[in-house]
């Protein structure tokens, strides 16, 4: 076999055993997707009864006064909770993610401090010279709870502390399965939900400004985690993505090699009767 | 994480901020504030199903109660062994009190450990 035909086979193979990994991969997304997206749903019933009850209380608590609601303070130093996916191989996911922030950070007056959530965020955030001074393991796929109270604590705290008096995030905001966009939005001081006109007073136990007081954490706790959720929708979704486009480009791939593999084929087979025949006319004269 | 429970209840009993409150069918509305402790609801069909609440609130409408907690196990799924654990562990903790420790996360680790335990037996495990 010529050498050439030897080459391009191998390197068939190679592809071959590539497109097979990455269309591996491309199962594993989509059934992560899918659970990411039953989750985000959960999260998203939760928050929005969540916000819907805590609007009922606003609109009979009058004025509440709580750090979390001082728009206020000097700001001094500002916090960045920075969510990207903790794994590779979802195309430009992480990078656009880590952009945003570093836009967020030459454009805001402050200092900016980091919290990255992810040991992969964190080391690309370091990288892109960003102040990260804490670091959080990624919220783990099968119990999210645990890791989301430390995540949510340390928020609340440091803003507590005044370590730093705004605290944003920047994330990736899931828009469909074949788009996302990264986004910063503010968790602290907080936004509160509208309040709604009219609404007929329920029973408060305790009194409305108390009850809307106690309420603050667990609704920020909850915006924390739809915003966690939204970019491992949006990751996982990413990763689909660029598996799909793998694979593709892989199958198009083999598919020339074939087409090189069977051309060069054919040429050896040529050139061996072109030889044969050449050998039987050489023979035929000299006889 | 996401919903626990999904049921037509004809009665419930929750741990509120200041105490059990009881909730039967054509409750007025109402949001009120839970602690840590066990939710009992009576099942329409006669079953009874007890859970292990962590904090959140109660809204009570008009045919409907949700209940938005931070945690919430159903008895059966507890592991009375580890709520052991944890409850000695926090108890030790405190007792010895090292520097570093966060006292706050220590006594909500201790009462939600007493809460499963007590759940579990109160279901009878």
């Amino acid at each position: 076999m010529p050498e050439n035909l030897r080459v391009l086979r191998r390197k068939r193979e190679i592809v071959g055993e590539i497109r097979q990994i990455t269309r591996a991969m491309k199962l594993v997304s989509a059934a992560k997707l899918k659970r990411a997206m039953t989750w985000r749903s959960a999260a998203r019933q939760y928050t929005a009864e969540l916000e819907g009850a805590l609007a009922l209380v606003l609109a009979h608590a009058g004025e509440i006064e709580h750090p979390f609601l001082d728009h206020d303070r000097p700001e001094e130093r500002v916090g960045l909770l920075l969510v990207a996916g903790d794994k590779g191989l979802a195309g430009s996911f992480n990078a656009q993610v880590i952009g945003q922030a570093r836009e967020f950070v030459q454009n805001t007056g402050a200092r900016v401090l980091t919290f990255a959530v992810g040991t992969r965020t964190a080391e690309m955030a370091r990288r892109a010279r960003l102040n990260v001074v804490r670091e959080f393991p990624a919220i783990s796929e099968r119990e999210g709870g645990a890791d989301l109270d430390a995540i949510a604590r340390y928020v609340m705290r440091s803003y507590q502390r005044d370590e730093v008096q705004r605290v944003f995030c920047c994330y990736s905001r899931f828009i469909s399965r074949i788009s996302s966009t990264p986004d910063v939005r503010q968790l602290l001081p907080m936004q509160l939900p509208p309040v709604p006109e009219g609404a007929e007073a329920p029973i408060f136990e305790p009194a409305p400004a108390a009850l809307a007081t106690a309420m603050l954490s667990q609704y920020l706790e909850g915006q924390i985690f739809d915003l966690l959720l939204s970019t491992a929708v949006a990751e996982h979704s990413a990763r689909l993505l660029a598996m799909s486009a793998a694979t593709d480009n892989a199958e198009e791939m083999i598919g020339d090699l074939t087409r090189f593999i069977n051309r060069a084929r054919q040429a050896s087979i040529t050139n061996e009767l072109l030889d044969i025949a050449a050998g039987a006319d050489a023979l035929g004269q000299s006889a | 994480m996401g919903e626990t429970l999904n049921t037509m209840a004809r009665s419930l009993r929750v741990s509120a901020w200041d105490g059990q409150v009881g909730v039967l069918a054509g409750h007025a509305p109402m949001i009120e504030l839970l602690a840590i402790g066990p939710t009992f609801v009576a099942e329409a069909d006669g079953a009874h199903r007890w859970l292990a609440t962590v904090n959140g609130i109660m809204h009570v409408k008009r045919d409907e109660v949700v209940l938005l907690v931070r945690a919430a196990e159903e008895a059966p799924e507890i592991d009375v062994e580890r709520a052991q654990h944890a409850l000695q562990r926090a108890r030790e903790r405190l007792a010895v009190r090292p520097d570093e420790l966060d006292v706050s996360r220590a006594e909500l680790a201790l009462a939600r450990a007493l809460n499963r335990l007590r759940v579990a037996e109160l279901a009878g495990r």
